[in-house]
């Protein structure tokens, strides 16, 4: 078990320079290459400007070098082995080193500030997404499997695929519209995560002479409402659908029989033994997704200007901004990889026929 | 049996759950406080330096006077504040109240000559002082930083000792002329600095910083290449009095003294001390003399909101409006509705909306709304490639150029478009620019004339496949080249693909993304172009429109020359007198207009709500008042209470 965990492992470093390398002379061949989206990309940029840009870019990161010059270099700076930079730029001996994410071309900041800005951000909303998500559909997929082809099961497979089929785009534009307008029903802030006056807020709600103060927590969960909606709407078809697949497939099954027979009750019967048994392919779909969750949902950011990592990306990717583009890959390919070993672990654990020796 | 997940377990997890995410809760809440206590701890240290200011000021028995900084003006026209002066006798005028603007993007580093984007230098321009600036009503330059100003203009001496030493000639590839000590400096501006001023934390601000500025932008390692690029012009920056600095140019230039005065003074005593890579990777290093402060102060990060407020040490006559926020608001609709709902002050809208806009009543009770050019406003162009793989194409021929310009109502085009909210343009200058002669007429749209100079170019249908073929038998066939994106390039394509078909020449529309758009005007591979250029209330041309620019890399991608252009272009340029500039100026817009190397189409009106409450927001000259003339009367403001 040991060994093969350690090859896992050390296999993860070709896969990864593999990932890195593909991203990396995709870009450097693109036409206009990596330089060439900067120097306009930041409006009101007048000719004389554009030059004088291009030649310190040139200057600073190497632009103009070989792209396979260019990618050793990276590879140089984010391995924790490596030659030594020196402060004009020149290479020296070869040693251990502390690796470094770069810098972002566009933002003329350390990689990892900028995505420890915006980290947090999409962290919370999957946070508070996902629960939601899993707790409905699996409860509602229970009831459908129980009640099969009668009304409910109906009536919620029905909504599910009909919230599934309304775009995000539109929903949030017509909460906007509606629900966050004055003009409408102004139950909700247009956009954003804070009030204007949140850095003057106390932190939790109270009463201050009488008067409700809604405090800086639960007005972050305020803004939060119409964001959430619209993440979680759409989620709920696939995961109640697989669901009650799963569970119509124990729940006929010898065990549940068996258990019937024994005298439970149909509650305990569901839930204990049936719910057991179909729950694991909702686990495989979890460790699939975590990964994913790390990009974020660039529609939602945009529409209620939230600045996680999916506007990130997409902004990255749009300018061309290198080594923030490969540092998001590299961090997102980690996690990727590492969720596959963890899962192929869990298998191991949770069924004693699968052994890797 | 015995191991099962139980009831209990459940209960003791989530316990354990809850007090974890209580935990984390409470290490926030402490983090907040940390904030707080850093900000009110820096206005503390402010406060005790303000007082031993003042203390040292009454021992050594000076006089603080009731006019305070006034004292040093020479004459009433010198007054940089007689419009803010003439605010403060309105009738209802009050001090206080927010304003909350919207910014279409984030900024990720607000640090002066780092940052690049239009949000983080409107911030700037708040809080850091220039030595001069523009008024926003006559356009004339009014002192700021500097009291007055003398400029000295050897320019006739430059060129005669270029003139006896013929080896430093410039060349068009090399924009800075090799160093010689002897060689006359052409222009020497000289300004003599305002007494009396002192940065937001109470240092004065003497000669010594404004030569440190310069010396600290031009250092290579500062991540400022933009601002060196137009500062390059600028050979030294010396302290030659007491009170007194010197720009020394290197060449003749005649935005020279504009280049000088809009110059950002920087505190010597808080930047000096930084190393550049510090200085460079900050995010919120912006500490000035102007009428605003951060309220973050240096430890402003992107994730945390921009809040300035109003500088209580600032020389001069404090703005009325206590603070201006800055909200980041990414989508049209959120930024409509937010000015609906009243959590932003302003709201610039697209011409599609504005029409629907300006009649709801809605809006017509809540705001102030404004039709206006403004003074950075830009314009739309479709060049033409003269030069392609090294042969001419048709479009070498100015006469087709013509024929192309009359044949397409650019009139109808623009109405279209921006649905009357723009002018029509005949050169690059702005309607609001003395460079802009009165008397160029755009061509007339009419197809028959176009027609006609397209057959005595040699453009007929020889075949009669409704294309018009060259004297040597080619089609008049091109590709109109224009960014993605943006949906009124398309727009545009169409209406000129079909204004084209009339006279039998075949377009073809050719959007491409922005990065290889730019390539392909840096490769000149292209037929046509479209794009927009933002001007001002002076525009250099030289770079799209001079002959030596149309080298690889150059802005003159259409490979237009033309002699007599090139020589007004450079006269102009050395030229400091503003009234002969002007004319030179003149010229070029005329031949400009008569030679077609863009297809001119419109400047841009911007359309602008701002909400009712703020009185004093009209329309200038320049655009709108500045934020800083703005004020609320006491009884509508919101966001103060007294």
């Amino acid at each position: 078990m040991l060994t093969y965990i350690v090859r896992r492992i050390l296999l993860m470093i070709p896969t990864l320079i593999g990932i890195t390398m593909v991203v990396f002379f995709t870009m450097a061949m693109s036409p206009g290459g990596v330089g060439a989206a900067l120097a306009g990309a930041e409006g009101n940029m007048r000719p004389q400007e554009r030059e004088a840009v291009r030649k310190y870019l040139n200057q600073r990161y190497g632009l103009d070098q070989p792209a396979i010059l260019q990618y050793f270099r990276w590879l140089n700076q984010i391995s924790p082995v490596g030659f030594h930079v020196n402060e004009d730029g020149s290479y020296g001996r070869f040693t251990l080193k502390w690796p470094s994410l770069g810098e972002s071309l566009m933002r003329r900041r350390p990689v990892t500030s900028v995505v420890a800005e915006a980290l947090p951000i999409t962290l919370l909303l999957n946070v508070i997404t996902i629960p939601i998500i899993y707790a409905i559909s699996i409860t509602a997929g229970i009831r459908a499997a129980q009640h099969r082809g009668k009304r409910f099961d109906i009536g919620v497979g029905t909504t599910m695929v009909a919230l599934w089929s309304l775009p995000v785009m539109w929903v949030g534009v017509m909460a906007i519209g509606f629900v966050a307008n004055r003009e409408y029903l102004y139950l909700f802030p247009t956009g954003g995560l804070h009030d204007t006056l949140a850095t003057r807020m106390s932190y939790l709600p109270g009463y201050v002479n009488g008067e409700f103060r809604i405090g800086y927590l639960l007005d972050l969960a305020w803004h939060l409402v119409l964001p959430v909606i619209c993440l979680t709407y759409g989620g709920f078809a696939v995961m109640t659908k697989l669901m009650r697949a799963s569970v119509l497939e124990n729940i006929t099954a010898d065990f549940a029989r068996t258990a019937r027979a024994k005298g439970l009750p149909e509650r305990v019967v569901i839930y204990r033994h049936v719910l057991r048994n179909s729950i694991l392919p909702l686990i495989t779909v979890a460790a699939s997704i975590l990964p994913g969750l790390l990009g974020g949902s660039v529609i939602v950011e945009s529409i209620f200007s939230i600045d996680g990592m999916g506007r990130l990306m997409i902004d990255a990717i749009n300018t061309r901004d290198r080594d923030l583009i490969l540092s998001i890959t590299l961090v997102s390919g980690l996690l990727s990889l590492s969720c596959l070993i963890v899962a192929d672990i869990c298998y191991a654990i949770a069924d004693p026929r699968v052994s890797y020796e | 049996m015995d191991n099962r997940f139980g009831v209990k377990d459940f209960i003791l997890f989530l316990v354990l759950g809850l007090l974890i995410v209580l935990i984390v809760l409470a290490m926030f809440q402490y983090d907040r406080q940390w904030d707080q206590i850093q900000l009110i701890r820096g206005k503390l240290d402010d406060q005790a330096k303000e007082m031993r200011f003042l203390a040292e000021k009454l021992q050594s028995g000076a006089l603080v006077h009731a006019g305070g900084p006034s004292t040093t003006q020479s004459a009433a026209g010198d007054d940089p504040f007689i419009r803010l002066r003439e605010v403060e006798a309105m009738p209802k005028f009050a001090r206080g109240d927010w304003v909350i603007s919207s910014l279409a993007g984030k900024s990720s580093t607000l640090t002066p000559y780092v940052s690049g984007d239009a949000y983080a230098s409107d911030v700037q321009s708040l809080v850091l002082d220039t030595l001069a600036d523009r008024d926003p009503q006559t356009l004339d330059w009014r002192p700021l930083l500097a009291t007055k100003w003398e400029i000295a203009d050897n320019t006739k001496a430059y060129f005669e000792y270029l003139a006896a030493n013929p080896t430093t000639q410039p060349t068009p590839t090399a924009t800075t002329l090799p160093a010689d000590p002897n060689r006359p400096y052409p222009v020497v501006i000289h300004f003599d600095i305002r007494e009396g001023v002192r940065f937001s934390d109470g240092e004065p601000l003497t000669a010594d910083d404004v030569v440190f500025t310069f010396n600290f932008v031009m250092d290579p390692k500062i991540n400022a290449p933009r601002s060196r690029a137009y500062l390059e012009k600028i050979a030294k920056v010396e302290r030659s009095g007491p009170n007194r600095v010197s720009f020394y140019f290197r060449e003749p230039y005649f935005e020279a003294f504009e280049l000088a005065a809009t110059f950002q003074v920087l505190p010597r005593h808080y930047y000096g001390k930084l190393d550049p890579e510090t200085f460079n990777q900050s995010t919120g290093m912006l500490i000035g003399s102007g009428p605003y402060k951060l309220e973050a102060g240096e430890g402003w990060t992107p994730d945390k909101p921009i809040e300035l407020i109003r500088n209580e040490r600032y020389w001069g006559v404090s703005p009325p409006v206590e603070r201006i926020v800055y909200r980041v608001i990414n989508n049209d609709v959120a930024r409509l509705t937010s000015f609906r709902n009243g959590e932003i002050d302003t709201y610039a809208s697209p011409p599609e909306a504005y029409v629907k806009l300006k009649d709801d009543p809605a809006m017509a009770e809540k705001a102030q709304r404004f039709e206006y050019f403004p003074a950075s406003g830009g314009y739309r162009y479709v060049a033409w490639n003269q030069l392609k793989d090294g042969k001419p194409t048709p479009f070498a021929d100015k006469n087709v150029r013509r024929a192309l310009a009359m044949v397409i109502d650019r009139d109808r085009l623009m109405k279209e478009i921006t649905l009357g909210y723009a002018q029509l343009s005949t050169g690059p200058f702005s309607p609001l620019s003395k460079q802009f002669d009165n008397d160029v007429k755009p061509l007339p749209f009419d197809v028959e004339a176009g027609r006609k100079l397209l057959t005595e170019a040699g453009y007929i249908d020889r075949d009669g496949d409704g294309v018009v073929e060259s004297p040597k038998g080619e089609p008049f066939r091109f590709k109109l080249t224009y960014p993605t994106g943006i949906s009124n390039y398309e727009r545009q394509a169409l209406f000129i693909k079909d204004s084209l078909s009339r006279v039998g020449v075949a377009m073809d529309a050719d959007p491409l993304e922005w990065s290889v758009f730019q390539q392909r005007l840096e490769q000149k591979n292209f037929d046509a172009i479209s794009l927009g250029w933002t001007s001002g209330i002076e525009t250099d041309i030289y770079q799209m429109f001079h002959g030596s620019q149309t080298m690889a890399g150059g802005d003159n991608f259409m490979s237009y020359k033309n002699a007599e252009l090139d020589q007004a272009i450079d006269k102009a340029r050395s030229t400091l007198d503003e009234e002969s500039r002007m004319k030179l100026w003149n010229r070029c817009h005329q031949i400009l207009n008569e030679d077609q190397p863009y297809m001119f189409l419109w400047f841009g009106k911007s359309l602008t709500f701002v909400d009712k409450r703020f009185e004093n927001v009209r329309q200038l000259r320049s655009g709108l008042t500045p934020r800083t003339e703005w004020y609320v009367p006491q009884d509508r403001q919101r966001w103060t209470r007294n």
